[in-house]
């Protein structure tokens, strides 16, 4: 069955997964780091918890394959499907999803691309400050920038996943990397 | 992550028997989106031209028998405010409803609020010119003296004798005079004047629903300053018979009535 899979789109193999759910493991590999990595990143569950939550959004994914529609990237859909479970999640635990689990790397990431800091020297010293701006942000904003900055998604899948139109997603950037400026200032963060 | 992670989430599949959701279950969903969508413009145009059928009521001309903050009193005391409401009510809903549908969250706030604002105008617009308006307000409320209605009639609203606005339907003619029935099923005996002013569509003859604007003297005594009709006049042919006469037959209409107690 395995290698029936090989070659075929996504879009195929849930034209396929409706049949036969022995299809849609093709699809649950695909996609299962990506996702595990996209909950890490917005949320701050446990491993087992996140593994939980992407196997929630799988079943609902495939409860709802034929909702899938053929206009949309089947990886936005799946993510939107994602980020709403994870969403659900935080809130039946009461809890806040602000401090989500980021990876130094990823944050450095998101704060270069927040302040348009290309080659200029991060020292060790700013590195906490710089995870504490990013860290305090409110989600809405952390969660536009790990889709565009980590994720690479562009604005029209951003848009798709966020269930937001594209002006707001252009707004929550740069109020974001306002938000990320006012911080610097305000750490007393400069770099050369 | 878990080795076989995939396998566990294809077994659980099996186990459980969990199939997709069948096609017409979810394209049901998405059609009643459109259908409540479109329910809700439809309406928002039905409570507009309930609307625009009470304000058009007065001219600008009306605003010659007031001060400016009489005039801005009575629109305020007379609004509709009923038809406002579950217009507004039907606006919101619209723009929620369509901000659920499979790509409504793609167009901004201001675009669904200008396209529903758009097409409930041209619906209320159409309605009105159409007399739709009329019929659905006879139809709704029901024709004839109700006072658990009154209040949402034009009639009950528009009646406010201390303000200056008297409303009801004439039931006898005199010299200069004339005698209404209000709302509430009271009897006012109305002056009027050489100068009162007299729309040209206005009927005055017994069952005729007017609207006084004047003032209110002792008891249920009224004296006219102008006289408009209550409901618009039915179209017409030009030559048509059912014409108003002209001012002096319609005085001798009037004279030949005979007086008021």
């Amino acid at each position: 069955m395995k290698e029936l899979h090989k070659g075929k789109s996504d879009s195929e193999l849930v034209e396929l997964s409706k049949e036969n759910p022995d299809f849609f493991e093709e699809l649950v590999v695909r996609y299962e780091r990506k996702l595990f990595s996209f909950v890490r990143r917005i949320s701050y569950f446990s491993q087992e918890d996140i593994e939980d939550i992407v196997q929630e959004a799988f079943i609902k994914v495939y409860k709802s394959l034929n909702a899938f529609d053929n206009s949309f990237e089947f990886s936005t859909w799946i993510y939107r499907i994602t980020r709403n479970t994870t969403f659900d999640a935080i809130r039946r635990k009461h809890t806040r999803p602000q401090s989500a689990r980021l990876e130094e790397e990823e944050i450095l990431k998101i704060f270069r691309s927040g302040v348009d800091l290309e080659k200029e020297k991060i020292v060790a010293d700013d590195i906490s400050k710089i995870k504490k701006i990013i860290e305090d942000m409110p989600i809405k904003y952390k969660e536009v920038f790990i889709l565009k900055f980590i994720e690479e998604k562009s604005y029209e899948e951003i848009m798709d996943i966020i269930k937001k139109p594209k002006g707001t997603i252009a707004t929550l950037i740069s109020r974001g990397r306002k938000m990320i400026a006012e911080e610097m200032a305000e750490e007393e963060l400069k770099f050369k | 992550m878990k080795k076989d992670f995939s396998k566990g989430i294809i077994e659980k599949i099996k186990e459980n028997k969990i199939k997709p959701t069948q096609k017409w279950k979810i394209n049901l969903k998405n059609n009643l989106y459109w259908l409540i969508l479109g329910t809700m413009v439809l309406l928002s145009g039905a409570f507009l031209s309930m609307v625009i059928l009470d304000l058009t009521f007065f001219g600008p001309e009306t605003y010659n028998f007031f001060e400016f903050r009489e005039f801005f009193h009575i629109l305020l005391s007379a609004a509709p405010y009923l038809w406002i409401f579950a217009f507004i009510v039907c606006v919101v809903s619209g723009i929620l409803i369509f901000q659920r549908t499979r790509t409504g969250y793609r167009y901004n706030l201001l675009f669904i609020v200008s396209m529903i604002l758009l097409v409930a105008s041209f619906l209320g617009v159409s309605a009105h010119l159409s007399r739709m308006n009329e019929r659905f307000e006879s139809g709704l409320l029901g024709e004839g003296p109700n006072p658990a209605m009154m209040r949402l009639k034009k009639e009950g609203r528009l009646f406010m004798p201390e303000e200056g606005v008297l409303v009801g339907t004439v039931i006898q003619l005199g010299e200069k005079t004339i005698l209404i029935k209000d709302p509430l099923q009271e009897n006012w005996v109305v002056e009027y004047f050489e100068k009162t002013k007299i729309d040209r569509d206005v009927d005055l003859v017994v069952g005729a629903k007017v609207i006084i604007l004047g003032k209110k003297s002792e008891g249920n005594n009224f004296s006219a300053d102008g006289i408009k009709r209550l409901k618009r006049p039915e179209n017409r042919r030009p030559n048509d018979e059912r014409m108003p006469p002209p001012k002096d037959e319609m005085n001798r209409e009037i004279n030949s009535r005979g007086n008021v107690k």
